[in-house]
């Protein structure tokens, strides 16, 4: 059982690997045998030079973009938990705010960026304000159904046990939310980088999207596609760690 | 235009992971034209297997399955299998009339083999006057069950295969059921085969029923049943009834009704 | 019939509570921003509409071309990931290569993809075009793929018993189960491809919602910031009530799926 899922592992990692492999090929042929040139798109030895050459630049703006995205999942996390909790415990507060929060769940990232640019002007906050809205529905959407989801047949079997508030959450309530906050952190994932991306790019503030948008402006072919190809990697990893572990957890659900 | 059904020496093996199962071994009957016969097992003994031999939605892995003269395939493709699912399998996108008449618009409304009952006829006959326009969601289990016999009856098969048609029902629906199919059948004069786990069930509606025991599945014994039709309710409490539901149940169980307690007399209830 | 009507009670019961919170809360921030309680980038309502009044030819002139964008990248995705996952379900060895296509480039920031588009095709509407299909794509692959195989064992089987032709289980099984789900993608890819749509207007547009939105903000000019993000909510929430309107007519039987996100 165990060594079966190392298995697919190793042959899933071998999968991508041999992906990347044919694209870098690929790539390259194409490249080469129509004569584009650099400026159009730079051969993969020449992205591969500039990620070198500017590897600090890079990792340094990466840092930025990561940092705000994980903050900003971290501040939603609390903020969607508290929340979906309290909706738990109380129906009526529920029903007077939960469409009030759907209706703000369909505002886009095009539309929160610039407001908290207003709010708070050009610096790293709002990205991670930024993040901290985008992320926050989808996390509290899950949490939500996670909450509500838990089996009454579980709880009812547990009340018959007398078993207390506490031990209701602990044995029953928490494990079954907790996969649903990673299928959220899943889906928050990958919209917190492009949220990051998008309110760097808008403020003009450190990290990836404004790296991207600074190459792109000064025509650095090269950088720009080594900035892309980092922050499609991040955004990859995002997923794939978080897909990981909500499947992980989710593994008693089918 | 009934058919008969004949099955002989049909094998089923299910390749799973690594290993075979053996789903049917050498399984062999015969059901004759315009009779009722009834196949009863555990979970997993094949029963809904050997169904979908007939019907052919699977071919068998050894053996051979004929409907009349037919293979099972020809007999698919000429339109002469009626087929009850357990649970209706309607279309929820289609109202009660619709669904009724899904087969005639694969088929072609002018079909040679259009039951001479219309439409609103067959509605009336498993008795859902009224819901012509209802969607299946607005229907009861029972109700979403007797569309589908409706439907299974709008080409006048030869052939009624029946798997565990009632299965999801309650009780006493489920006996209603049970008349009312046998009422249309009689009507229809169609060969009928029925898949079911309830040993009343199988011995109240068929002429004869096919024991299986499982692992692997094949049919340990053939019960005739003797009485006579039209069968009514009543007819459960007979010392025939009886007797032909303890030779169901020993060819289920064999031996393990010897060594569990004493033997007493059946429960009316099942 | 008589059920109809408790229904459309209940929804008008449901409607007039967020409707009493919003008037309360529009209220609200018009008296507090009279009061001078609010932040000067927060303007009161009364000003935002006032930009409406004083200038409709900035709504009309940004407002249409970011719509005909957002549609036209919109219906190119939709053809492209509907053929896509249709193609994925019939020629089983390519589903998962076309699945995991789709995964990555939903992975890729977008607007990682708009400087590299305004190098190769310039700054015209096309990279808009383009970057609002990319942006809205992935829930329109992941309906259809999911909705092509909607249909349980048994109908199929249904089907087979009945000797349909494969044409027949398309057009009586596969597309009516796939409906629901498709129409669950189309409805999510709506306010992507609007949001596509002004990003890449952002990476450097004559005219539209995203390029009056960025003007506004490097000029200070607070109301009209907040005009701009009222109309991308509007364009938004306008594309996923269209959708949801077709849906409603032609789903029909009321069956409400959830897409694996």
């Amino acid at each position: 059982m165990a060594s079966q899922r190392a298995h697919t592992a190793v042959k899933r990692i071998f999968q991508v690997a041999l992906g990347v492999g044919i694209f870098v090929l690929a790539w390259h042929v194409a490249v080469a045998a129509f004569a584009i040139p650099n400026y159009i798109v730079p051969t993969p030895t020449s992205v591969a030079q500039a990620f070198m050459a500017n590897w600090s630049v890079i990792a340094g703006h990466a840092q930025f973009t990561l940092s705000a995205a994980a903050l900003g999942l971290a501040v939603s996390t609390i903020l969607a938990a508290a929340l979906a909790v309290s909706f738990s415990a109380n129906r009526k507060f529920e029903q007077a705010s939960l469409p009030v929060v759907l209706v703000f769940r369909s505002t886009p990232v095009a539309a929160v960026a610039p407001i908290m640019t207003l709010f708070l002007g050009r610096g790293i906050s709002t990205s991670i304000a930024v993040v901290t809205i985008v992320a926050f529905f989808p996390l509290l959407v899950n949490l939500m159904r996670g909450l509500a989801g838990a089996d009454r047949n579980a709880a009812e079997l547990l009340h018959v046990y007398g078993a207390s508030r506490l031990q209701q959450i602990r044995l029953v309530r928490l494990p079954y939310a907790l996969p649903y906050l990673f299928t959220g952190l899943r889906v928050a994932g990958s919209t917190a980088i492009l949220g990051a991306m998008l309110s760097e790019w808008i403020t003009g503030s450190k990290g990836l999207g404004k790296l991207i948008l600074d190459a792109g402006e000064m025509r650095e072919t090269e950088l720009l596609w080594a900035a892309v190809i980092t922050s499609v990697v991040v955004a990859l990893c995002v997923f794939w760690t978080t897909s990981a572990a909500e499947q992980r957890l989710l593994r008693w659900k089918r | 235009m009934s058919r008969d059904i004949q099955v002989e020496d049909v094998s089923m093996v299910f390749h799973g992971r690594g290993e075979s199962v053996i789903a049917l071994e050498k399984v062999s009957l015969h059901v004759a034209t315009g009779q009722f016969a009834a196949i009863i097992g555990p979970s997993g003994c094949g029963k809904s297997t050997l169904l979908r031999l007939v019907a052919d939605v699977m071919q068998p892995f050894a053996g051979k399955v004929t409907v009349g003269n037919d293979t099972p395939r020809a007999a698919r493709q000429a339109h002469s299998l009626g087929f009850v699912f357990q649970g209706a399998t309607l279309l929820p996108w289609r109202t009660v009339k619709q669904n009724i008449e899904l087969p005639l618009d694969v088929v072609g409304r002018g079909s040679k083999r259009r039951s001479t009952r219309s439409t609103e006829e067959l509605i009336d006959l498993v008795g859902l006057k009224g819901f012509d326009a209802a969607l299946p969601h607005e229907l009861s289990g029972g109700m979403q069950q007797r569309v589908a016999i409706a439907r299974a009856l709008i080409l006048t098969p030869d052939v009624l295969l029946l798997d565990e048609p009632f299965g999801a029902l309650d009780e006493i629906t489920r006996q209603r059921m049970n008349l009312e199919l046998l009422r249309i059948w009689a009507e229809s004069g169609t060969t009928a085969l029925l898949v079911t786990h309830s040993i009343a069930e199988a011995v109240f509606m068929s002429d004869q029923v096919h024991v299986m025991s499982a692992r692997p599945g094949r049919i340990v014994s053939v019960v005739d049943v003797p009485l006579p039709r039209p069968r009514r309710l009543d007819m459960m409490r007979t010392p025939e009834f009886f007797e032909c539901v303890n030779r169901v149940r020993d060819g289920l169980f064999g031996t393990e009704l010897i060594d569990a307690a004493p033997r007493t007399e059946p429960v009316e209830s099942y | 019939m008589a059920a109809a009507s408790v229904p459309s009670y209940r929804t008008l019961a449901t409607l007039w509570r967020p409707l009493v919170t919003g008037i309360v809360l529009l209220a609200g921030l018009e008296a507090m921003q009279r009061a001078g309680l609010l932040p000067v980038f927060v303007p009161s309502p009364s000003q935002v509409f006032n930009e409406i009044v004083k200038s409709p030819r900035i709504v009309t002139a940004n407002l249409g071309p970011t719509a005909w964008k957002a549609t036209l990248g919109y219906f190119i995705a939709l053809a492209i990931a509907v053929s896509a996952g249709g193609i994925a379900i019939l020629v089983r060895v390519l589903y998962g290569p076309i699945y995991n296509f789709g995964v990555t480039l939903h992975s890729i920031p977008i607007i990682a993809t708009a400087p590299l588009l305004a190098l190769w095709l310039g700054t015209g509407p096309q990279v808009q075009i383009i970057i609002a299909a990319l942006a809205c794509q992935f829930p329109m692959l992941v309906g259809t793929m999911q909705g092509l195989q909607a249909a349980d064992e048994r109908q199929r089987e249904l089907m087979h018993v009945l000797s349909a032709s494969r044409m027949q289980t398309l057009r009586f099984l596969l597309i009516p189960s796939a409906a629901p789900y498709l129409f669950a993608g189309f409805k999510i890819a709506a306010p992507s491809a609007v949001l596509g749509a002004i990003t890449a207007e952002w990476a450097g547009a004559d005219s539209g919602v995203g390029a009056m939105m960025l003007y506004a903000l490097f000029s200070y000019d607070t109301p009209k910031v907040w005009l701009s993000v009222l109309l991308t909510c509007l364009l938004a929430a306008g594309g996923y009530g269209l959708v949801a309107l077709v849906e409603r007519l032609v789903v029909h039987w009321g069956h409400d799926v959830e897409l694996a996100e």
